[in-house]
């Protein structure tokens, strides 16, 4: 995706999903072309199968043309909402049972290109970002990796026990407070500002 | 209430956003969502806060058919896409490929095709031309998944007949043809239309039968087949599609 405008591509999407509330298919057919290549790299991500990425990225974009009205322009930025749109399409995708049959035959195939501690990646960065990874590296970094295999690729707790080769219950406690140790951390940012 | 506790709110909607919370819980948990405010607004500030991590996750660019399969769903008039039952009738599979990109062509490509089936007074014609219908009552531009027009094909009645104008030069391997289906607008169901086998303009009369699946048709699409019979169903990959545009209204028969 290309920040088009150096005056807010922020607004330019909130102001596409506005239109598209109102049924407008050209504001739809822009905001497509502006978000899809970086909302199908979240979902293919999560999903690393190009076509159960496509299906979730088509799912997603249904959503979106449905409920561009449930998107309250004074909360934060519309990409959040829509990254939060494919996350919980990508999510659903990946956990219903005839997906999941599949996946045998695919667990040799991890996609390194998108692994959470491939440095290339981390390319784009934002300074939200730099904030919130400077807060997870507050963490242990059995803790850190356990929140990141399971935001970035949906992994359940049990799958990263089984990975960390720790018990469930402790990779549980560990995600659970480490996420509420993020966001002391994240208000401690705000309060300084 | 037990979700009235704020830790556990907080925990469940951490635990929602960062996709550790799965299966019947994170059902739960969104069936909760929709009548709690408090809940959604838990949750949408974990939102603010983790989604920043996708910030660096790589751009890639999908295939040209999610965004065909997107804009047939959303589309006025199409909100009941045939639901996916099997491969073939999967996801976008029969979807055209280029919905918008058929219609622009068709403005373009319509007028040549009447042109072109238009009934000319060739001298060898011996018996006195029958008042013939020449504006045709559908056409499909069926293009490749690079949305390069391929084929127009175009029906009319009085009496019933299709025209098929390749827009380049097809030429199948031997014994094979460019067999054109017929899907279904409801159902998705797929019928065999005719078959193409070179790049040479085909008028062909057309029974009830074919009349109909062109009629019910919402898209047709192509398929390379053995020449002859064509088999029950698609044996290959679609190659060519569009979507079979009615151009008398609803209501025409």
């Amino acid at each position: 995706m290309t920040a088009s405008t150096a005056a807010g591509p922020s607004d330019r999407l909130g102001e596409l999903l506005s239109r598209c509330s109102l049924g407008d298919q050209a504001a739809f057919a822009q905001l497509y072309e502006a978000t899809s290549a970086k909302l199908f790299g979240v979902a293919l991500r999560i999903l690393r199968r190009e076509a159960w990425a496509e299906e979730a990225l088509q799912e997603a974009f249904v959503k979106i043309w449905r409920h561009a009205g449930s998107y309250n322009p004074g909360r934060g930025r519309p990409m959040t909402w829509m990254i939060n749109v494919v996350r919980n399409q990508s999510l659903d995708l990946l956990r219903r049972a005839d997906y999941r049959v599949a996946e045998d035959e695919w667990s040799a195939e991890s996609d390194r290109r998108t692994s959470p501690d491939n440095p290339a990646a981390q390319a784009e960065t934002s300074q939200e970002m730099q904030r919130v990874l400077g807060c997870l590296g507050n963490l242990g970094e059995e803790q850190r990796d356990c929140i990141l295999l399971s935001y970035h690729q949906g992994m359940t707790p049990s799958e990263i026990a089984a990975q960390v080769e720790r018990p469930v219950g402790t990779v549980k406690t560990w995600i659970r407070r480490g996420l509420i140790k993020v966001r002391e951390c994240l208000d401690q940012w705000a309060t300084d500002l | 209430m037990r979700y009235d506790d704020p830790q556990l709110q907080e925990a469940l909607a951490s635990a929602y956003v960062a996709g550790a919370l799965q299966g019947p819980a994170r059902r739960r948990f969104e069936a909760l969502m929709r009548s709690r405010p408090d809940l959604r607004r838990r949750v949408e500030a974990w939102e603010d806060r983790l989604t920043p991590l996708s910030d660096a996750t790589p751009a890639v660019r999908p295939p040209a058919r999610v965004w065909h399969a997107i804009q047939q769903r959303v589309a006025p008039e199409r909100t009941s896409a045939p639901q996916a039952a099997g491969f073939w009738n999967s996801l976008a599979f029969w979807r055209p490929f280029g919905a918008v990109a058929a219609v622009l062509a068709l403005l373009v490509t319509a007028y040549s095709g009447y042109q072109a089936t238009r009934p000319t007074p060739e001298p060898q014609v011996a018996e006195a031309p029958a008042p013939q219908q020449v504006l045709p009552s559908y056409v499909a531009v069926l293009e490749d998944e690079a949305n390069q027009p391929v084929m127009v094909v175009t029906a009319f009645k009085g009496p019933w007949r299709v025209t098929v104008e390749p827009l380049r030069d097809l030429s199948p391997y031997a014994g094979k043809a460019f067999q054109v289906w017929a899907v279904e607008r409801d159902s998705g169901t797929v019928r065999p239309l005719l078959q193409v086998s070179s790049g040479e303009v085909l008028r062909l009369p057309l029974g009830e039968a074919g009349w109909d699946a062109i009629k019910t048709s919402e898209s047709l699409a192509v398929t390379l087949e053995e020449a002859g019979t064509p088999p029950a169903a698609p044996t290959g990959p679609v190659l060519f599609s569009g979507l079979c545009l009615n151009l008398k209204g609803p209501t025409d028969t």
